[in-house]
């Protein structure tokens, strides 16, 4: 069956404001394939330190005070933050 | 006017853009893409100049004729029901991507930063081009999938390598997430049939005093020296948070010159750039992550970095 195959050098949805940028991995149990089809580059990849003080530093987070929806999108309400601790994400 | 922050919620850098600009009494917005289609909404009308449309975000509604402008920092992925199929989640994903990107594109805000530029300036391979263009020191450096040119290159090199991920360098295999650093390696380390499989991207080891994560926004430098008390860490400081000491440093005249010229041709307001500094004072350039943190440095330092990026906004 044809299927629409995207352009493999222009990762298309990156080019657009919604698209995540790197940082989403999607969950595997697969196993390594063998030294045959194994790219060299992932010979180096490895388990994560646990991040320390300096990345995962609580801290304040700032977010729209979440209020009553309307069906129409009409009601106004003024921005009021509010904060509760948050964790750092990792450099990238 | 209203600023616009497009952000994961929990992403705390941005939360220091929200801050600095509630601070100086600026209108804020911000949303999470992640609550798309739950609890954010869009009604648009792009042949209609005058009245574009709205988003309402938790209840709250956003006039788009009445953001000015918008601070954008790794939105999330949309999340839709459950019961969605594969197929049905990818034909949502991509109507929303480019039916809700679409709108916030089609609007004549200014953006920190341009999301089609971001993309532009995330490719290693162009970054290293454009850095040099610039007048930055750049590493010798190949992209190859032929195993004989990675030999003849570690051959002119003639001494240590690094192999580096020129994509996010992040894998799940057997349930477990692995990143892969830059790494040290040596021409025996070459395996031309596991080289041939893909990309990769070698440079030359560059024997450093320091590294430097110098942050940019529009003319205005922030550097901060990253001393490795490890080899961990000194092949790549992101291995090894607690091996780092920071010191803020003053930015060199041609580098200024060179990054500035380098956000200037790929059209970006904001760039975080690493750098190795050699012990006789060179400053040669690694990467210039576009969307990169930069909020733990501020709160490390003391630097500024919000407080320039709502100007700049």
């Amino acid at each position: 069956m044809p299927q629409h195959v995207p352009d493999p050098l222009m990762p298309f949805t990156s080019r657009f404001p919604l698209s995540p940028s790197g940082g989403r991995v999607t969950p595997s149990s697969a196993l390594p394939s063998g030294p045959d089809t194994r790219p060299f580059g992932l010979r180096y990849a490895v388990r994560p330190m646990e991040c320390g003080a300096h990345s995962k530093k609580p801290t304040k987070k700032t977010r729209t005070k979440p209020t009553k929806i309307t069906p129409d999108g009409q009601e106004q309400e003024r921005y009021e933050p509010d904060t509760e601790e948050y964790v750092e994400m990792d450099e990238e | 006017m209203t600023v616009l922050v497009i952000a994961q919620a929990q992403d705390g850098t941005a939360d220091l853009v929200v801050d600095a600009l509630l601070a100086r009494g600026a209108d804020v917005a911000r949303i999470d893409t992640a609550d798309f289609p739950s609890s954010l909404f869009l009604a648009a009308t792009p042949d209609r100049i005058d009245l574009p449309g709205w988003l309402c975000a938790h209840g709250r509604r956003i006039d788009l004729a009445s953001v000015h402008s918008v601070y954008r920092r790794h939105p999330a992925h949309f999340e839709f029901p459950a019961g969605m199929s594969e197929p049905e989640q990818r034909f949502a994903a991509l109507e929303s991507a480019f039916g809700l990107g679409g709108v916030l594109a089609a609007q004549p805000w200014r953006w920190i930063d341009v999301p089609g530029a971001v993309a532009d300036a995330s490719y290693k391979p162009r970054q290293l081009r454009v850095a040099a263009q610039c007048g930055l020191t750049v590493p010798r450096s190949l992209v190859t999938s032929v195993g004989t040119c990675a030999r003849a290159f570690a051959a002119e090199v003639g001494g240590a390598l690094v192999y580096k991920s020129m994509s996010t360098g992040v894998v799940v295999e057997q349930d477990e997430l692995r990143i892969i650093y830059t790494s040290r390696l040596t021409a025996d380390d070459l395996d031309d049939a596991a080289i041939g499989l893909c990309c990769h991207l070698f440079q030359e080891w560059v024997p450093k005093a320091f590294d430097v994560r110098l942050t940019v926004v529009r003319d205005r430098c922030f550097a901060v020296a990253v001393h490795a008390d490890s080899p961990e860490a000194e092949a790549d400081w992101r291995s090894r948070y607690d091996d780092l000491r920071y010191e803020v440093c003053a930015t060199p005249d041609e580098v200024r010159y060179g990054v500035v010229a380098y956000l200037r041709k790929f059209g970006l307001t904001f760039g975080a750039f690493d750098f190795s500094v050699t012990p006789d004072g060179r400053w040669w350039f690694l990467e210039c992550n576009p969307a990169g943190q930069w909020g733990w440095l501020a709160e490390e330092t003391g630097l500024a970095i919000a407080d320039e990026l709502v100007v700049a906004a």
